[in-house]
């Protein structure tokens, strides 16, 4: 019964959430259970802060969300009229040709299988190898997930200061809670949830990278991005070590595709959904809230409209982000200690020329480090010198480009700033923390490829 | 230019993704060689080391942990090869949701983790603890004032 009510609550939540952006197709299917677990994780931590441990506080917190995800799907099939298909502007007609042939999409489709099943082998074969994940999975978000489903009461042991910091318990927890619900609801804590969990982030990623492009970009973009996310090779490694990287990556990446929709769709109620998935990743760990705070910046900075548009988009992402970003604010302000990479920081660390020049050369080196990147960042760097200055500008694609830029500028300050070796903290993190932005930026740069489908001519 | 045609893209990304498949399953299958994957199944969890010291501990609460190796436990202050962090962060997450805390004997009961099993007796002595239970061949030792 309360898996049953689980599962409601992340699909009824989810699909009601969706489809006050996007009503159909297969965006709406891949964005639905992204969102519903991170509802249904965010409710949880709520709903444990405010009524405590007891089972049934769960049992309430799902069948609320079922009922109110359900209130919403037969609000929204009373007013259904029939859908006008959305107008994406666009100045002139565009050269980036679609791929319309019968055999030449069969053979997209056939790659983007190939490559699937070849990351889920490799997926399966890590998880069998390193059952507890990486070494940040174990030590921080599965701990996390193990004391709140062990606790009980003393629930609030998980963030005990007395833990040394390497347990970092002013993470925020989304993760851990979606763990922590499934440990709860089998009533062990068995290893393949966790592995479960981080498969199927991972696999929602593709599906929104996927089903977004085809979306605002149809005739192939879609499939070539999602084939491009699957054989980035640090993506399906860095997916079954079950860290937090790749969830907040997908939850970045849902923000990106609601903003580039509501923009070129002109949809006012996807950027309080953009908001909504932006506070997400910023439950996912401290890196989305300064993402979240990009993409409001580079949304009212970007010139994608008139200023009272991109005000009211302003209002209306910050609506959606409120939620969420409240439990956080909470959370930060009661709940978590210190932040260890701020600990001691000093506006001298960011000034020195000696750590800006140790800084630089690691980087560089990231780009060309073929063992996680292969050739993609090489790749992505000849795109944006050669290629980028000789499109147009796609007003969506500079708000989700900018927020990118912003959020590596504000890694470099991080770096600058936190108190470990420099060179060994970049070398450990910078790859978790570039693929997290990775499928943003794979979104932006094939939204920039071709442009927006021209208005259909009427008969 | 006002696009890229998706064949030109098509190109691209068919070459950088054989490359990038071609450098995946090489780490999966190669550098760690796909024929050691049933012996690495059979290995026992990192936490069967503390299965009978949690049997003798509270299900919650806070215990003592000493160790006979170096731990980070500031942040910036790295402490060599990090054997005795890794222990730390082992144990926490195999007895969770205890929590440990490090260098507190007054805490009881307090658990010591060791590298060498010899270095028992001293980390208690220096303490004021005694051994009540030692085990898994010493390394996981329970102490009590």
């Amino acid at each position: 019964m309360s898996t049953f009510l689980a599962l409601a609550a992340i699909a009824l939540s989810g699909l009601g959430l969706a489809s006050l952006a996007v009503r159909r197709g297969p965006l709406r299917w891949a964005l639905a259970p992204l969102v519903g677990l991170g509802a249904w994780s965010a409710a949880y931590a709520a709903a444990l802060f405010a009524f405590g441990s007891d089972p049934a506080v769960r049992l309430w917190k799902d069948a609320a969300l079922a009922l109110a995800g359900l209130a919403v799907l037969i609000a929204q099939a009373r007013t259904a009229r029939p859908q006008k298909k959305i107008i994406f502007f666009s100045s002139a007609p565009e050269e980036g040709q679609p791929i319309e042939d019968r055999g030449s999409r069969r053979g997209l489709w056939i790659a983007l299988a190939a490559a699937a099943v070849l990351s889920s082998s490799l997926f399966v074969e890590h998880s069998i190898r390193h059952p507890d994940g990486g070494w940040d999975a174990w030590m921080i978000w599965n701990l996390r997930a193990r004391s709140l489903a062990r606790a009980g009461p003393a629930f609030r042991d998980a963030f005990s200061p007395e833990m040394l910091f390497w347990a970092h318990q002013d993470y925020p927890i989304l993760l851990p809670g979606v763990v922590a619900q499934g440990f709860l609801l089998a009533g062990a804590q068995p290893r393949w949830i966790p592995a479960a969990v981080a498969f199927a982030f991972a696999a929602l990623a593709v599906a929104v990278l996927a089903g977004a492009l085809e979306r605002l970009r149809p005739g192939g973009s879609g499939l070539l991005a999602a084939i491009a996310l699957l054989t980035t090779p640090c993506f399906v490694g860095f997916a079954a070590n079950q860290q937090s990287d790749v969830p907040i990556g997908a939850f970045l990446l849902g923000a990106s595709a609601l903003l580039a929709l509501a923009i070129e769709g002109r949809s006012p109620r996807a950027f309080v959904l953009a908001g909504f998935c932006a506070s997400l990743a910023a439950w996912t760990k401290n890196e989305g809230a300064l993402c979240a705070g990009f993409f409001l910046a580079a949304l009212g900075a970007v010139p994608w409209g008139p200023r009272r548009e991109r005000l009211r988009a302003v209002l209306g992402y910050a609506l959606g982000a409120l939620p969420v970003l409240g439990l956080l604010a909470w959370f930060k302000l009661h709940v978590a200690h210190v932040n260890d990479l701020l600990h001691d920081a000093s506006v001298q660390s960011l000034l020195d020329p000696h750590r800006w020049a140790a800084l630089a050369p690691v980087v560089l080196r990231r780009l060309v480090f073929l063992q996680n990147w292969s050739l993609w960042l090489v790749a992505e760097v000849i795109f944006l010198l050669a290629v980028l200055p000789r499109l147009p500008p796609r007003p969506a694609a500079r708000v989700v480009g900018s927020s990118m830029a912003l959020a590596l500028a504000a890694t470099a300050v991080v770096y600058l700033l936190q108190p470990y070796e420099l060179v060994w903290f970049v070398r450990a993190s910078f790859d978790r923390i570039f693929l997290q932005l990775w499928p943003s930026i794979l979104f932006a740069t094939f939204l920039t490829l071709t442009g927006p489908v021209p208005p259909p001519r009427p008969p | 230019m006002t696009g890229v045609p998706l064949r030109t893209a098509a190109v691209a990304v068919a070459v950088l993704a054989v490359a990038g498949a071609a450098r995946e399953a090489w780490f999966h299958l190669v550098s760690e060689p796909i024929a050691t994957l049933p012996g690495a199944a059979r290995q026992p969890p990192p936490e069967s080391r503390y299965e009978q010291v949690r049997l003798l501990l509270p299900a919650t609460g806070r215990i003592g942990y000493l160790t006979d190796l170096p731990v980070s436990t500031a942040p910036g202050a790295r402490e060599g090869a990090e054997l005795g962090t890794w222990l730390y962060t082992q144990a926490a997450y195999a007895l969770a949701p205890l929590v440990l805390v490090y260098g507190d004997d007054a805490v009881e009961p307090v658990l010591a983790n060791l590298a060498d099993p010899a270095h028992l007796e001293e980390l208690a002595r220096r303490h004021g603890l005694r051994v009540e239970a030692r085990l898994g061949g010493g390394q996981v030792a329970l102490l009590r004032r």
